[in-house]
């Protein structure tokens, strides 16, 4: 596969238009990158024409974007839809979960906004996990949620804060990752999930140093299980629970990028 | 302060309109008009050509159709009558301002070792 194919195939990933417009835009984009690379092939080998015409675009992710919104995408009404559909997954995955982690110990706690801590873990594992490989402003949805609960909630959990910073950390490893185009994007949401493990444990560690702190309480029990204590905090049905979370919407993830991949139509030719 | 290439670059769609009033072409041989009508001054960036001729296309200022010549498939664009009237309108509000600051600039005096 040559550049321009390389570069065509990017931009077809990271188009959002109307399907109707789609074959227009590559078609026309693959015609000018090959008449651009027929003028420049008098002076270079093929493969170096390709890469330069190529080179001359910029950047997928900039001219994909542009072209996606010179082609009527907008940003609001898609950041709706997705978090709409977020919520409305959690939402059927809390009901469908409950008879199996019990319905009296779990009570609705997501939709508690002093259940910061846990509904914390459920997103960033569940959603914002989930969502490293696909649209950023899905990684945003617990950071959206999550927020009013931190605020508000007065009853938190001693590692809450901790895991507030864990989510925005996340949130932002998937916004830069994910930017469409990035070539680094699986890297840099890594990058944010390490940091949503990392912090609360760095945090744990700390609280444990405080002699007067809740976990130096616990601490005292034992290093090891004062930190557990401190940096899970949960039931084992809520860490079953938030497996449950982490899978299914891995697997709604997974299924609303094959519903937009059959809704595309197929590559154009040049 | 914008320099040369960002007042160019907000005029684009102009440069582009003005390019398609002397008739129909593709984004190709756009660039290249651009260039050679300027004496190479301007350069269109590549990126910034096809969102800007989309956005004309969506707001109904040009009408574009696929046309094949020498065995290629090339998408075309011309003015569409709005798009001619509105183009008129920018050339006189242009030459307005250019005249304007043609005035303007004439007071200015030269700076030392300019």
């Amino acid at each position: 596969m040559g550049s321009v194919d390389r570069f065509v195939q990017a931009i077809q990933q990271r188009l959002r238009c109307p399907v109707e417009r789609r074959a227009t835009v590559l078609e026309e984009l693959r015609a000018h990158l090959d008449d651009r690379t027929e003028a420049l092939l008098p002076r270079w080998t093929r493969d170096q024409a390709e890469r330069r015409a190529v080179r001359e675009m910029g950047p997928a992710w900039r001219l994909a974007l542009r072209l996606s919104m010179a082609n009527g995408w907008h940003i609001a009404p898609w950041l709706v839809r997705h978090v709409w559909a977020a919520s409305l997954g959690l939402l059927v995955l809390a009901a469908g979960a409950s008879p199996f982690v019990g319905v009296s110990r779990m009570d609705w706690q997501l939709l508690k906004v002093d259940s910061a801590g846990f509904a914390a873990f459920v997103f960033i594992f569940g959603y914002g996990v989930a969502q490293l490989a696909r649209g950023w402003l899905w990684a945003t949805v617990p950071l959206i949620l999550l927020t009013p609960s931190w605020v508000i909630g007065g009853d938190r959990a001693p590692a809450d804060t901790a895991v507030w910073v864990a989510a925005i950390c996340l949130c932002v490893g998937a916004m830069l990752g994910d930017r469409p185009g990035a070539t680094s994007r699986r890297w840099a949401g890594w990058v944010g999930a390490s940091g949503a493990v990392i912090w609360p444990l760095a945090w744990s560690v700390w609280q444990m140093s405080v002699p007067w702190s809740y976990a130096a309480e616990r601490a005292a029990r034992g290093w090891f299980s004062g930190l557990l204590d401190t940096w899970l905090g949960y039931t084992a049905d809520e860490v079953v629970m938030i497996g449950i979370a982490a899978l299914a919407s891995w697997a709604l993830a997974r299924g609303l990028e094959w519903w937009e991949r059959r809704s595309r139509p197929s590559r154009a030719t040049a | 302060m914008a320099g040369p290439d960002k007042l160019l670059e907000g005029n684009l769609a102009t440069i582009l309109m003005a390019i398609l009033a002397d008739g129909a072409s593709y984004g190709y041989a756009i660039v290249a008009e651009a260039e050679r009508r300027t004496s190479g001054r301007l350069k269109i960036r590549q990126s910034a050509l096809y969102p800007a001729l989309h956005k004309l296309e969506a707001d109904g200022l040009i009408e574009g159709d696929w046309r094949e010549a020498a065995g290629r498939r090339r998408r075309y664009y011309k003015l569409s009558p709005t798009g001619r009237r509105e183009y008129e309108r920018r050339i006189a509000r242009w030459r307005e301002f250019s005249k304007t600051m043609n005035a303007a600039l004439a007071k200015v005096p030269r700076l030392a070792g300019s």
